[in-house]
C-alpha cells in the first residue's frame, strides 16, 4: 500500500517536471494572447485584437468558447460574412452576449427576419434593462421596414445571394442562412414567391454544410418541393442512413427523367438492399 | 516525499491560475462586449434585386444600397454543384461585397502580418 502511494507521487512528480511545463508555457503563452487580444478590443483596436485572436485561434489549446471573442471583434471591423461564420461554426454553448453580436450581425448583413427571431428570443430568456431596450429596438426597426408585405425583389435578392454564397468554399453555413432567410421573408410575401428554388437552395446548402437533419426537417414535409429540392432531401436521408425514405424519392426522379436522374440513379445503386 | 508532494501542490497552483486567468479573460471581455454594443440600431432597408435591360434572358442586378453588381440567376442546388466550377460570364450577384471583403481584407493585411510576426517573436522569447 505504501508503495503504491509512493509510485503514485512518482508518477505525478514526472508528470509536473517533464509534461506539465511544456503544457502550461503553450497554456499561458494562449492566455497572454487571449488577454492582450481583450485588452485591445476593450480600447477599440479591434485589428489588434484579431491579430491576438488569430493566434489563439492557431494554437491547439484555444478556448472552446473562441466565437465569444473572435465573432464581435470582426464584426467591429466591418467583416460581418467573417463574423457570421465564426458564430455559426461555434459548438460552444450560447450566451446572450453572443447571440446580442449574432443579432446585430444578422442586421448588418439585411438578414432581418433572422435578426428579429434572435433578439425576440433573447428578450424571451431576460436580458438587463439596457440591453433589453436595445433588442426591443432591432425588433420595432425590423417590423417597421416589413410593416408592408415584401415584394418579389427582396425575395430575388435573398436567393440570388444564397445562390452565389452557396459556391463560395465554406459558405455552406452563411448560405444556408441567407436562404432561411429568403424562407421567412417569402412567408410574410402577399403570393408565394420562388418558394421551390428556396427550399431545394436551402437543402443543399445544409447538405453541402454537413448538416442533413437541417435538410430533412426543412423539406420533408413541404409538399411544393421541387425535383432539385426532393433530390436534396433524399441525399439528406441517405447521409443519415434512411434508405428507406430515400428509395422512393430517388425512384420518383429517376422516372421523372429530369436533370437529376442520373445523379439519383447513381446514388440509388448504392443503397443497401 | 516531501519534494514530489510540493512540486504535486505547484502544479495544481499553477492549473488554478491558469483557470482564473481564463475567467479573468471571459469576465473582462464580458465587459467590453456589453459596454460597445450598438444600442439604437440604422433603420433597416429592404434589400432589393433589379431586373436590368435585356442584356440576356437571365441579367440581373442587385441593389445592394451601396452599388450594383449584376448576375446570372442560376438554380440554388445547381449552384451547390457547380460549387468549384467556373462562375459563368458577368459579375456575380456579391462580386460587389466580395470585393468589398478582399479589398478590406488586403488593407488589413499588411499590418496584420507584421503584428503577427511581432507576436510570434514576442512568444519566443
Amino acid at each position: 500500500m505504501r508503495a503504491h502511494a509512493r509510485l503514485a507521487i512518482v508518477a505525478i512528480a514526472l508528470c509536473t517536471s517533464v509534461i506539465a511545463p511544456s503544457r502550461a508555457h503553450a497554456d499561458a503563452t494562449t492566455t497572454r494572447h487571449l488577454l492582450d487580444g481583450v485588452h485591445a478590443f476593450k480600447d477599440g483596436r479591434y485589428e489588434e485584437a484579431l491579430v491576438e485572436l488569430r493566434v489563439v485561434a492557431r494554437s491547439g489549446d484555444a478556448p472552446p468558447d473562441l466565437a465569444f471573442y473572435l465573432g464581435p471583434t470582426l464584426f467591429k471591423l466591418g467583416r460581418h460574412r467573417e463574423a457570421l461564420a465564426v458564430f455559426l461554426a461555434s459548438t460552444a454553448p450560447r450566451d446572450a452576449l453572443t447571440d446580442f453580436y449574432l443579432g446585430q450581425t444578422y442586421y448588418q448583413l439585411k438578414l432581418y427576419r433572422k435578426a428579429r427571431a434572435l433578439f425576440v428570443a433573447l428578450r424571451a430568456r431576460g436580458l438587463g434593462p439596457v440591453l433589453d431596450g436595445a433588442a426591443a429596438r432591432y425588433v420595432a426597426m425590423v417590423d417597421a421596414t416589413y410593416a408592408k408585405a415584401p415584394g418579389d425583389a427582396t425575395i430575388d435578392y435573398y436567393v440570388e445571394l444564397g445562390a452565389e454564397t452557396v459556391r463560395a468554399p465554406d459558405q455552406a453555413l452563411v448560405a444556408a442562412e441567407i436562404f432561411d432567410e429568403a424562407r421567412l421573408v417569402e412567408a410574410l410575401a402577399a403570393a408565394p414567391h420562388r418558394h421551390a428554388e428556396i427550399g431545394a437552395g436551402l437543402g443543399a446548402a445544409w447538405n453541402a454544410a454537413g448538416r442533413p437533419r437541417a435538410v430533412i426537417d426543412a423539406l420533408a414535409d413541404d409538399r411544393a418541393r421541387s425535383p432539385d429540392g426532393s433530390w436534396e432531401l433524399a441525399r439528406a436521408y441517405v447521409a443519415t442512413g434512411d434508405a428507406a425514405r430515400a428509395r422512393p424519392l430517388l425512384d420518383a426522379l429517376i422516372r421523372g427523367g429530369g436533370a437529376r436522374a442520373r445523379d439519383a440513379a447513381a446514388l440509388r445503386a448504392g443503397l443497401p438492399r | 516525499m516531501g519534494r514530489a508532494a510540493f512540486i504535486a501542490a505547484l502544479f495544481v497552483l499553477g492549473l488554478a491560475g491558469r483557470v482564473r486567468a481564463g475567467v479573468d479573460a471571459h469576465a473582462e471581455m464580458a465587459a467590453a462586449l456589453e459596454a460597445q454594443i450598438d444600442l439604437r440600431p440604422a433603420p433597416a432597408v429592404l434589400p432589393t434585386l433589379v431586373r436590368t435591360a435585356p442584356v440576356g434572358p437571365d441579367t440581373a442586378s442587385v441593389d445592394k444600397g451601396r452599388g450594383h453588381a449584376s448576375g446570372s440567376a442560376r438554380g440554388a442546388s445547381d449552384a451547390a454543384h457547380a460549387a468549384h466550377q467556373a462562375d459563368g460570364p458577368g459579375a456575380s450577384a456579391i462580386a460587389h461585397a466580395a470585393k468589398e471583403a478582399a479589398d478590406q481584407a488586403a488593407a488589413h493585411a499588411q499590418s496584420k502580418r507584421a503584428k503577427e510576426r511581432m507576436s510570434h517573436g514576442h512568444q519566443n522569447h
